[in-house]
């Protein structure tokens, strides 16, 4: 099979799952208590309004008739309409989601870029200090609420030092720069707006640095072990005795086996990035899908609710089939 | 000539030793108490514990009474932790968080482990058309990153410490399910099984006697190394507003009301989180400790 032909395989085999996860999100809104067509109108609606409502979103018909009412509408890209704003949600979560993955991208390079290092020098100076501290981070990392560390780092460098700014992309003073990535860091650059770019950097850093280290924090942890095990297999031993240097046979012969299982782990703890989004978006006021979610639950705006969880399921679907996909190419044993 | 491997004498034991198994507990007990990081998790928690139990009589106030009039102290002599925008007293809060924690840890693992663990050893048992539809439903579980979903169902079921509870238990699941079906799967084709079978055991009780009990071990460990996971995300959703309800005193909850007060009053909302921190530290340091003992294999 070419690669084109197995890339294709495997998106299509995504479908059945796709159509469990929409069946799910479905049956989940469905088990909302009460009238969902009060809910949508509000308690003050008449009677009329309510009728409405419930002829529009076929809330009369048998369940099989709703469910299809909603997955047509699902294909042709309408996700419904916020009870709150009255505007598509898809065009809300399309607005909101180049902040998320600003946040979500800059999250991942620094953890990646932490936990790599950090997780080969734990592992080849196993039980020394440096591994002792490596290991008190990384476990400080996964146990830490981001919530709550966030919360503390904002106290700290905004409210105490004053050194980077409390919260949300750009002060609100500030003119965006012009659309092209929606990515303000990007299109700052772009735009040749040097003081733009610093401000939205001082900007990122803090809920960045937040995301990334619970992130950091898991990937050092497989990093090590996976290190530990590649580290005591007979090739480093035959690297070693060839007198290769300890960089050469660490990093060309180690390094290079070790990553092949961290790619999937790292693809799975994915999740605890898109999850950790929401919280550090709230904390941070960082303008993204995550935020949107929250303001919409306080509110029991279930149609922005059903349509993120259905974007945020897509989107961790497809990084596990990417993460699925670099295996394969990484592993010369996989044809 | 000279012999270059010296072979030992067969001996036999003069007596028979202890079992095998029982051996493998001793020096894994003995292996947990060196390890000093899985005695302080061990500490911790069954300091959690003893709070829970004792929250009435240790803790010095009221944890739900307000006082208005002592709004936002701070942390001093009279109120060790300061107190909160309704006059409060955090420490009481905190101590009696742990019965909430606690309750939380223990039925969401119980739920997701008891169910997971019936459902994935029939699944390997029975395979089939049975285990096609339960791994289907897993896969599309799966397919979600937990703190999404449970932030999913909890919002649809309505916030309440119950709800937030089940969709946690529903996250959780298939973890259990896929470990419970391989060794389920493993253990179908053991000889031990197939005697039973031969001396016409039921399904039922070929699951109940021999399969689960069997894999049971493994189940243990990922619970365990759950807990800490599970109070996070529990205090994640009552961060949001999804789990736990004022003015119950559950930790999550109280590092979002201190959230309001940061500027003036950092304390609210620093020592519910701290407490969160040094349970969850304890709970994972406990759990590796627990599972590198048990079972090496599991080593990630």
């Amino acid at each position: 099979m070419s690669r084109t032909a197995y890339i294709l395989y495997r998106l299509v085999s995504l479908i059945p799952t796709l159509l469990g996860v929409i069946v799910l999100i479905f049956i989940l809104s469905r088990s909302i208590r009460g009238d969902p067509a009060r809910m949508m109108a509000g308690d003050a609606a008449d009677k009329q309004v309510l009728e409405t409502i419930r002829r529009e979103f076929k809330l009369d018909e048998p369940l099989p008739v709703q469910f299809w009412a909603y997955f047509t509408n699902l294909l042709q890209g309408n996700l419904g309409v916020s009870y709150q704003t009255k505007r598509p949600v898809l065009t809300s979560l399309m607005e909101r989601f180049p902040a998320t993955l600003e946040l979500t991208l800059t999250s991942l390079a620094f953890a990646l870029l932490g936990a790599v290092p950090l997780g080969i020098l734990s592992a080849v100076k196993r039980n020394r200090p440096i591994d002792h501290i490596v290991r008190v981070l990384s476990v400080g990392g996964i146990s830490m609420p981001v919530f709550w560390s966030g919360l503390m780092l904002i106290w700290l460098m905004y409210l105490k030092l004053g050194w980077l700014p409390g919260g949300s992309r750009i002060e609100t003073m500030t003119q965006p720069p012009p659309p092209v990535t929606g990515l303000y860091t990007v299109d700052s650059l772009l735009a040749g707006n040097w003081p733009l770019f610093t401000e939205s950097v001082s900007h990122l850093v803090m809920p960045a640095f937040i995301l990334g280290y619970g992130y950091m924090a898991l990937l050092a942890r497989i990093v090590r072990s996976s290190m530990l095990e590649v580290l005591g297999q007979d090739y480093i031993r035959t690297a070693r005795s060839k007198g290769l240097s300890e960089a050469t046979t660490i990093l060309r012969h180690g390094l290079r086996n070790a990553l092949i299982p961290v790619t999937t782990l790292a693809g799975l703890a994915f999740a605890g990035l898109l999850g950790g989004a929401v919280l550090t978006e709230t904390i941070f006021s960082w303008p993204g899908i995550g935020k949107y979610v929250v303001d919409a639950i306080l509110f029991l705006d279930y149609p922005v609710v059903m349509g993120f969880t259905l974007l945020i399921a897509i989107v961790y679907m497809l990084v596990n089939l990417l993460v699925d996909l670099l295996y394969s190419w990484m592993n010369p044993q996989i044809e | 000539m000279t012999r270059l491997v010296s072979v030992p004498p067969i001996t036999r034991h003069p007596s028979p030793a202890p079992s095998a198994g029982w051996q493998a507990w001793r020096k894994g007990a003995q292996r947990l108490w060196r390890n000093p990081l899985t005695l302080f998790g061990l500490l911790v928690l069954l300091l959690l514990v003893v709070t829970a139990i004792a929250a009435p009589l240790i803790a010095p106030a009221d944890p739900t009474a307000m006082k208005l009039g002592q709004r936002l102290r701070p942390p001093g002599s009279q109120f060790l932790f300061g107190t909160d925008e309704l006059g409060r007293d955090i420490l009481s809060r905190i101590l009696w968080g742990t019965r909430v924690s606690l309750q939380i840890g223990v039925i969401v693992i119980g739920i997701a482990a008891s169910l997971g663990f019936t459902l994935g050893s029939m699944s390997g048992y029975f395979r089939g058309p049975f285990d096609g539809i339960v791994m289907r439903v897993m896969d599309i579980i799966l397919a979600f990153p937990p703190l999404i979903l449970a932030m999913a169902i909890a919002s649809f079921l309505g916030p309440d410490l119950n709800n937030a509870m089940l969709a946690i238990a529903v996250v959780h699941i298939p973890k259990y399910t896929r470990l419970a079906r391989s060794e389920a799967l493993a253990l179908r084709e053991s000889l031990f099984v197939l005697a039973a079978r031969s001396t016409g055991a039921s399904d039922r009780r070929i699951i109940l006697r021999h399969i689960m009990p069997n894999s049971l071990a493994s189940i243990l460990i990922v619970a365990s190394l759950d807990f800490g996971l599970v109070i996070l995300t529990a205090a994640s959703l009552g961060f949001i507003g999804l789990g736990a309800q004022p003015p119950t005193p559950e930790w999550g909850l109280m590092v979002a009301d201190g959230r309001k007060y940061l500027v003036n009053a950092p304390w609210v909302a620093t020592f519910p989180g701290l407490t969160i921190v040094l349970v969850v530290i304890a709970a994972n340091v406990f759990g590796d400790g627990l599972r590198d003992v048990l079972d090496p294999r599991l080593r990630t």
